[in-house]
């Protein structure tokens, strides 16, 4: 038990522990501060945040339980670990159920942790003071991509060999740390027993124990910077050290009365928890979790995908060499997402048409980047890349096109966001895109298939 | 928001969403009560319980899942969940599968478990997963016509139960298909090819280019059951080939001969045809060249080409020497040195060139080649792999020309193509690409062979054995193929065997061919004088067969070497020539031995003596057997027939000395030749 260093603690003694009870108390006292003991309703909204970090934590906790079953029947071992998938497959009770479910949880994880991640940069909820929890939260769908990456190796089939193989390939990329780098995530030079076995021990032990601490982390931060973002708060000079109170960050102009969260907050988290569960059960008595051949290191199959969510990756690699794809676009965006709440035009958030004085020059730079953006497309044959590409340009030039008395409306609106809402968007259209052609779209030799078509 | 109810609306949704929750979660382990396997379960007992063996049944029965695990094997089959009454002797009558009772079968259930022999997936429980191939599991259940495949994934060896394998097995050697394939089997013996395709080194001596075009066009059209595959050649293609094949012909060792020859050309003579036939006849040449008769039959032997139309191939001189001393031209052909005087020669060259189709080359017309022409015909030749079968002078046998088939049973999905109308599976995918190679996509080179049926199942199943388990199963399991020793007979009288080529027929000391008798041990058999007179003038044992031996007209010195060699090597050292002195088969003896040949043993169901009253044609005649066959012999094939020819139908009748002493005095008394053969 070690003297915290948070000076909000509600017991005024703040040196030694007089006794075991009263350390008990107190931690749970910070236990109980990290859940918010006391909500806004009106942030209780469904469309306020469509309870997308709710729903993400829900899903983790359905892997957590539906791993830790899992792994009452699993031997990660080759070629046992392919044996013991037939057997949850044949032989379990409900043991198809099961790996279904932490299969579909695994891939609605990684889609609500994009989703959240979108919805919270959206809302502007990464503005000061929440910088930290925002970064956190880069972690954290880091780790849950690690998490959903050395998953996918232990059922040791065709697909799991090979885009583990393929994904490992991606990362070497990196020039001077890439080989390396794969050499210590791999223990070796290629796919084998050892890796998975690290994979498994990464998989249920060191990456979920991460996660967890993280998310607690992510939850007391939430709790410190002033709970769930209302729509409309405006960001805070940089905080003094004096720590908190419920009341900041809010510049309404009615101070609303906060209530007790643990009936609607919880019973609301809940019901999107539930509802979110019985989707993913239905889907996973619906369809099952995909299981090819026993992996073969000599036959590779055509073609070879790395997990969906490396998919778009694996796209641009058809278009760039891996320095580009591999490397430079991976580190830029991840560089990017952890600067935004760093960079004072995001926090302010101006839109960029609405100032009569730079409008003209922003729409000019606007053409320019769109022109440029989509002359390089051209040129490198990216054709799946020009779609999102078009669309943000045409919604740039409508926003463009509004004039900024003109009377509110979907023109004006847009008009109304800011540069990195754009930027943003247009990242987050041409991730969508991207992953799904490389998902859908491509067969044997990466050639273009129709997905209907089958090859 | 009252105090009295504080959550109002959202409880009543946080009850609908739990129970929605509960329903849905609760189907999973509800379904697992309505599992395929439980139904089958229940439905035996049901079937059971009417029955008057039922207590006996029900007691045997075990419901769950059932599996049979062999670790070593990495086998673990749940097949017995539904199918619960493989082992049930009782249910022999129940014809509705999955309560059959599993066939006869040599090896039991808990040896390899089911999938070894059967495919399919062992692990599943349904029906579905089990027999089909699904997206996790490649190899459905294999069909019951290739069968024997899994037999030949430990059984290297021919087997008595496997004829299919065994056919098959045979047909990869003798079809050539190891010249381009490599086919190694799982204790890394590769398969020899053993159809002796001629070489072309020297064919302008043999043939005409007349004749090399027609046949590269279609072989088929030559000879029926010519083994060359049609290369489906344009006429242009043919016309190269056959500029390049005489351009590359050097003379051989006829060369001087040929040539002298050539001065006086030849003549044919109708006259001489009966006797030049008859002649033939003798010599039995059929017993390993084949021709169609009058009557459209194919009668003969296929050791040896067709020769139905060989008038309309081979060149006369070039015959003629052939048949004089076929080694001249080509040191290791299989055919047999005859000792034929130039009569004999003039009148077999004339029947043989007297067999001629008009029809073959009439359309035929080929102008002079150009440099152009024989150059595209060696490419032909080169990108189409003939070297790999054939010696052509200054083109390369190929290496690795086709693909490896050592693992063609475990062939992965992934790499198979199925052309319209295949059916896609592994089996289907062989068996077609087997009888149409071509058509399973552009440039693809394997030539189509003309196959029946039977035999392209045959071959489907020998390929089907070659699987990646036969390669990882434990070698304790293996029985490893059998191989022809490299034995070559000795001296003088070995050069005799060599040139005479009595290894394409007869079998000694582990090498040669199976038409004919074992020979090994034939010095312990056969009498000395008997011998002498069958090498001047081979009879026949057997003369219901076409195939017989030929009277190579030898001359005595040869047939003394011959005699003395075999006399003194083929010696079996089981049998002492000496443990039946003549004078020990006394008349009584002799008596006693008849009475049991006809009353106790009643040979004459097999075998004739007197034609008059025995009817037995499954054996040899044995009127003159005294004079054959050495006491020793027959008293040791009383006692046990199968050690001295293996196979044999004459059965071990677990005799005692006695009486084979008595039946074998009886047979060394029998030397009168039969007035009438048997037909």
């Amino acid at each position: 038990m070690q003297e915290t260093s948070k000076t909000n603690s509600e017991t005024q003694s703040s040196g030694a522990i007089r006794s075991p009870l009263i350390a008990l108390a107190r931690w749970r006292d910070e236990f109980a501060e990290m859940l918010s003991a006391r909500v806004r309703m009106s942030r209780l909204g469904f469309r306020q945040t469509w309870y997308l970090g709710p729903m993400t934590l829900g899903t983790f906790t359905i892997q957590l339980a539906t791993g830790v079953l899992l792994m009452l029947y699993y031997h990660p071992s080759i070629p046992q670990g392919y044996a013991d998938m037939k057997d949850l497959q044949f032989v379990v009770s409900s043991g198809n159920l099961l790996r279904n479910l932490h299969r579909w949880s695994a891939h609605a994880m990684v889609f609500l942790v994009f989703c959240h991640m979108a919805k919270v940069f959206y809302r502007g909820a990464y503005r000061p003071p929440r910088e930290l929890n925002w970064c956190v939260g880069v972690v954290l769908l880091l780790l849950t991509l690690l998490l959903s990456y050395t998953g996918y190796l232990l059922p040791w089939d065709q697909l799991s060999y090979w885009g583990t193989t393929v994904g490992a390939s991606i990362m070497s990329s990196l020039p001077v740390i890439g080989t390396s780098l794969r050499f210590h995530l791999l223990g070796g030079l290629s796919v084998n027993a050892n890796v998975l076995l690290r994979f498994y021990v990464l998989h249920t032990m060191i990456l979920p124990l991460l996660v967890i601490l993280l998310i607690s982390i992510h939850l007391w931060r939430l709790h410190q910077d002033g709970g769930m973002y209302a729509h409309g708060e405006k960001p805070e000079p940089a905080p003094d050290a004096s720590g908190h109170a419920l009341s900041n960050g809010v510049s309404e102009a009615v101070v609303e009365e906060p209530t007790l969260s643990y009936g609607e907050l919880l019973f609301r988290e809940i019901i999107a928890i539930e509802t979110l569960a019985a989707v993913l059960i239905t889907m996973g008595l619906l369809w099952n979790a995909p299981l090819a051949q026993l992996a073969d290191p000599l036959h590779t199959p055509n073609p070879a995908k790395a997990p969906w969510y490396f998919s778009g990756l694996q796209e641009m690699l058809h278009y760039f060499p891996p320095i580009f794809a591999g490397v430079l676009v991976p580190g830029l965006v991840l560089t990017a997402l952890v600067v935004i709440p760093y960079f004072n035009v995001n926090i302010q958030g101006e839109g960029i048409f609405l100032n009569l004085k730079t409008r003209s020059r922003h729409v000019r730079i606007c053409a320019a980047v769109v022109v440029v953006v989509t002359a390089f497309l051209l040129f490198f044959d990216v054709y799946v890349a020009l779609p999102a590409t078009l669309v943000v340009a045409t919604l740039l030039f409508a926003a463009a096109g509004a004039a900024p008395d003109a009377p509110a409306g979907f023109r004006h609106w847009l008009a109304s966001k800011p540069l990195s809402f754009w930027i943003m968007t247009w990242f987050l259209m041409e991730l969508v895109s991207l992953t799904a052609v490389g998902t859908l779209f491509r067969g044997p030799g990466w050639a273009w298939v129709w997905p209907w078509r089958g090859y | 928001m009252s105090l009295r109810n504080p959550f109002g609306g959202v409880s009543r949704r946080f009850a609908a969403a739990s129970v929605l929750l509960a329903v849905v979660a609760a189907i999973a382990p509800a379904r697992d009560l309505f599992r395929d396997w439980r139904q089958y379960q229940r439905q035996y007992l049901r079937l059971v319980h009417g029955r008057p063996d039922a207590a006996q049944l029900e007691r045997r029965f075990s419901g769950g899942i059932q599996q049979i695990w062999i670790p070593d094997l990495q086998v673990v089959d749940r097949c017995t969940t539904c199918h619960v009454a493989l082992k049930e002797a009782n249910l022999a009558d129940v014809s509705e599968q999955p309560f059959r009772k599993h066939p006869a079968m040599p090896h039991s259930l808990t040896e390899f478990g089911c999938v070894i022999c059967h495919r399919g997936q062992g692990p599943a429980t349904s029906s579905q997963e089990a027999h089909h191939a699904t997206e996790a599991w490649e190899e459905p259940l294999l069909p019951a016509k290739y069968m024997e495949a899994s037999c030949g994934q430990c059984h290297l060896t021919a087997l008595r139960g496997t004829p299919v394998l065994n056919q098959g097995r045979q047909l990869l050697e003798r079809k050539g298909c190891a010249h381009c394939h490599t086919i190694k089997l799982a204790d890394g013996t590769a398969v020899q090819p053993t159809d002796n395709p001629p070489p072309l080194n020297h064919i302008a001596e043999k043939t005409t280019r007349e004749w090399i075009f027609a046949f590269v066009r279609n072989p088929q059209a030559y000879a029926a059951t010519a083994s060359m595959p049609n290369f489906a050649f344009s006429d242009d293609n043919a016309r190269d080939i056959s500029a390049f094949l005489i351009a590359q012909s050097t003379p051989s060792g006829y060369g001087p001969k040929i040539a002298a020859m050539k001065a006086k050309p030849f003549t044919p003579d109708a006259t001489s045809l009966p006797e030049g036939t008859s002649l033939y006849g003798q010599s039995f040449c059929a017993s390993c060249h084949a021709a169609q008769n009058a009557g459209g039959n194919l009668v003969g032997g296929d050791l040896g080409p067709e020769i139905t139309r060989i008038g309309s191939k081979v060149r006369p001189e070039w015959l003629q020497e052939w048949i004089r001393d076929p080694n001249g031209y080509d040191a290791d052909t299989t055919m047999p040195h005859y000792r034929f005087n130039d009569k004999q020669v003039g009148l077999l060259t004339n029947y043989l060139l007297s067999k001629t189709d008009s029809d073959l080359l009439a359309n035929v017309k080929l102008e002079a080649a150009t440099q152009q022409q024989i150059d595209h015909g060696r490419a032909l030749v080169v990108e189409n792999g003939c070297a790999a079968c054939h010696k052509i002078e200054g083109v390369k046998k190929p290496e690795n020309f086709a693909p490896d088939l050592s693992r063609e049973g475990s062939k992965p999905f992934a790499q198979l193509t199925f052309p319209k109308g295949v059916k896609p599976s592994l089996p289907d995918y062989i068996s077609s690409k087997i009888h149409d190679p071509r058509s399973f996509g552009p440039n693809l080179k394997m030539p189509k062979y003309t196959l029946a049926p039977a035999e392209l199942d045959a071959l489907s199943t020998a390929l089907l054995s070659l699987t990646d388990r036969a390669n990882s199963l434990p070698s304790r399991l293996r029985i490893a193929s059998t191989h022809d020793s490299r034995y070559e007979p000795a001296g003088k009288a070995g050069r005799l065997i060599s040139d005479l080529r009595c290894l394409s027929c007869h079998r000694i000391n582990g090498r040669g061919g199976d038409m004919a008798a074992d020979l090994s041990w034939e010095g312990s058999s056969v009498q000395r004088p008997w011998l002498v007179d069958f090498l001047k003038n081979p009879n026949t044992l057997r003369p219901a067969l076409i195939r017989r031996m030929p009277k190579f007209n030898l001359s005595d010195a040869e047939i003394n070497t011959l005699t003395d060699y075999m006399q003194t090597v083929y010696q079996s050292p089981a049998i002492d020539a000496d443990s039946i002195p003549a004078g020990s088969l006394t008349p009584q003896l002799v008596e006693q031995g008849r009475q049991l040949f006809y009353s106790k043993y009643q040979c004459q169901s097999c075998h004739i003596i007197d034609p008059k009253q025995d009817k037995g044609y499954i054996g040899p005649v044995l009127s003159q057997v005294g004079l054959r066959l050495t006491p020793a012999w027959v008293f040791h094939w009383f006692k046990d027939p199968q050690s001295l020819r293996p196979g044999s139908q004459e059965p071990n009748q677990n005799m005692t000395d006695e009486d084979a002493r008595a039946l074998t005095a009886y047979m060394m008394s029998l030397k009168t030749r039969a007035k009438t053969e048997a037909k």
